[in-house]
């Protein structure tokens, strides 16, 4: 137990040292204790209420695209050398493409409306699936495939006896790390457009209220928190392994 | 799985690429297509940009500043935070879960506050990059050396190795392949910290390249310049994986 000893004594610390130089630098930094505050305010007056769950249905529209569209493309490169081949260049191009930089372009295409955000969010988690489940499928042990000749299973059977049951914990991992990449497409799209949690930040830079700004920050870092470590326990709940994913 | 032989797996790439090409190209010419500009036009405005004029090469050199400003800064905090949070156990009980949960958070998101705290300076800049580089930088290097195996060390200690040998010689040596790692991830996380810096605190050249093509709808104009970051990204990440190369 005494690693979560330390653990509280370190975060009674860090707390601590926040709240010093919080009151120590003067307004422009705020104290650990005024962004809590900011924080409840926000929560109690439900002002942040109407961003968040307009932020969801963005997140999850998005992220459900990328995932229909990433696991059965990631899956067909992993399975198939030749889809891989005619794929995989267009995959790394955008995999490496900052996809902020598009911004300019999505918005002129999709508008301001629900779309743009539905764009953005599946541009940042849908290469990411894609390149973590075609890994995952390709590692599949090439001994397992032969066992499962042995035994007669062929075709479709080796399919569905070997092959889909060895992709699945890869499939829970792409699941997260796509999760954790949508939440940030969902920010990035919200700040370009004003809009949600995007508006609640510049509205409260431009009165230079740090305190609220950072309280909006430590909301979007515990859902995006929350929602990878929910996928995380997932994975070690109910994945077999784990694979060694691209970042 | 049956892997296909290299010469048809590059003729099928190929393939791919000039089917896509060409459609695209045909699809962007036809007559009302305005939202999209043909590869030959952004082609043009590449080599315009960055070889005739250089509007769009001063652009990125002047960006380009700022993340190697805030790479270097990630580097000399997060290798050494690494390190520390992978030899000494109480800092690992503190920092291991808060140095996870910032990895897992849309840093982004504190834009906004960094223009609060450094206003419209290029120190805001620098601080963004080293903040979107920083976190991979630390958790590399925290896994390379927590991973080197204590059988090695105690070897070390048994015969004689005094703290410049055993941190210099086998702690480097064994993790740095992992730092390196870390160290060529962070470059690519440079990279798109210094386009978020672009467009999220304010813009400078590069910023007002992508922003202004996007309002003026010059479309190819604004594909280049996603393109030419695009290169950027991969030469900066390819510029650290020769040194890995080399020192591995």
């Amino acid at each position: 137990m005494s690693r979560r000893r330390n653990l509280l004594v370190g975060l009674a610390l860090v707390a601590a040292c926040w709240e010093a130089a919080g009151r120590l630098a003067g307004p422009s930094f705020a104290p650990i204790s005024a962004v809590l505050l900011a924080t409840l305010d926000l929560y109690l007056s439900g002002r942040i209420l109407e961003p968040l769950a307009s932020s969801l249905v963005r997140f999850a529209l998005g992220y459900l695209l990328a995932v229909a569209v990433g696991v059965p493309v990631g899956a067909l490169m992993g399975f198939s050398p030749t889809a891989d081949a005619a794929l995989d260049t267009y995959v790394h191009v955008f995999f490496v493409t900052s996809v902020a930089s598009l911004l300019p372009f999505l918005i002129l295409v999709a508008g301001t409306g629900l779309g743009f955000y539905v764009a953005v969010v599946f541009l940042f988690a849908v290469f990411h699936v894609v390149l973590t489940v075609r890994t995952g499928v390709q590692q599949v042990d090439d001994a397992l495939v032969d066992t499962g000749r042995v035994f007669g299973a062929e075709g479709v059977a080796l399919y569905r006896h070997v092959l889909v049951p060895a992709a699945l914990p890869v499939v829970v991992a792409a699941l997260r790390i796509g999760a954790n990449r949508a939440v940030k497409g969902m920010v990035v799209a919200e700040l370009w457009i004003y809009a949600g949690f995007g508006s609640l930040l510049h509205s409260y830079q431009r009165y230079s209220q740090i305190d609220y700004a950072l309280a909006v920050v430590l909301t979007i870092a515990l859902l995006a928190v929350g929602v990878t470590q929910a996928l995380a326990w997932v994975e070690r709940r109910y994945a077999w392994t784990t694979v060694e994913v691209p970042t | 799985m049956t892997a296909l032989s290299p010469r048809r797996r590059w003729a099928l790439r190929t393939l791919s690429v000039l089917v896509i090409l060409a459609a695209w190209e045909l699809y962007a010419r036809l007559p009302g297509v305005f939202l999209l500009a043909p590869p030959t036009a952004v082609l043009g405005v590449l080599v315009t940009d960055l070889a005739v004029e250089r509007t769009l090469l001063w652009a990125l050199l002047s960006a380009l500043r700022n993340a190697v400003a805030g790479y270097a800064l990630a580097v000399g905090v997060g290798v050494p935070l690494g390190a520390l949070v992978a030899l000494w156990q109480p800092a690992r009980d503190v920092l291991d879960p808060i140095l996870d949960a910032l990895h897992a958070t849309p840093l982004v998101a504190l834009a906004p506050v960094i223009l609060i705290w450094f206003g419209l300076t290029s120190a805001a800049k620098v601080f963004l990059v080293f903040v979107f580089a920083v976190f991979v930088v630390t958790i590399n290097t925290r896994a390379g050396v927590a991973n080197v195996p204590s059988g090695l060390t105690d070897a070390a200690r048994v015969f004689g190795a005094g703290a410049p040998t055993l941190y210099g010689e086998v702690y480097l040596r064994y993790a740095l392949p992992q730092v390196l790692t870390g160290l060529r991830l962070g470059a690519g996380r440079a990279v798109r910290g210094m386009v978020a810096a672009e467009l999220f605190l304010f813009a400078d050249d590069l910023g007002a390249y992508l922003i202004d093509s996007g309002a003026t709808f010059d479309i190819a104009r604004l594909f280049a310049g996603v393109a030419s970051l695009s290169v950027l990204g991969v030469l900066a990440v390819g510029a650290i994986a020769l040194v890995e190369a080399r020192l591995t």
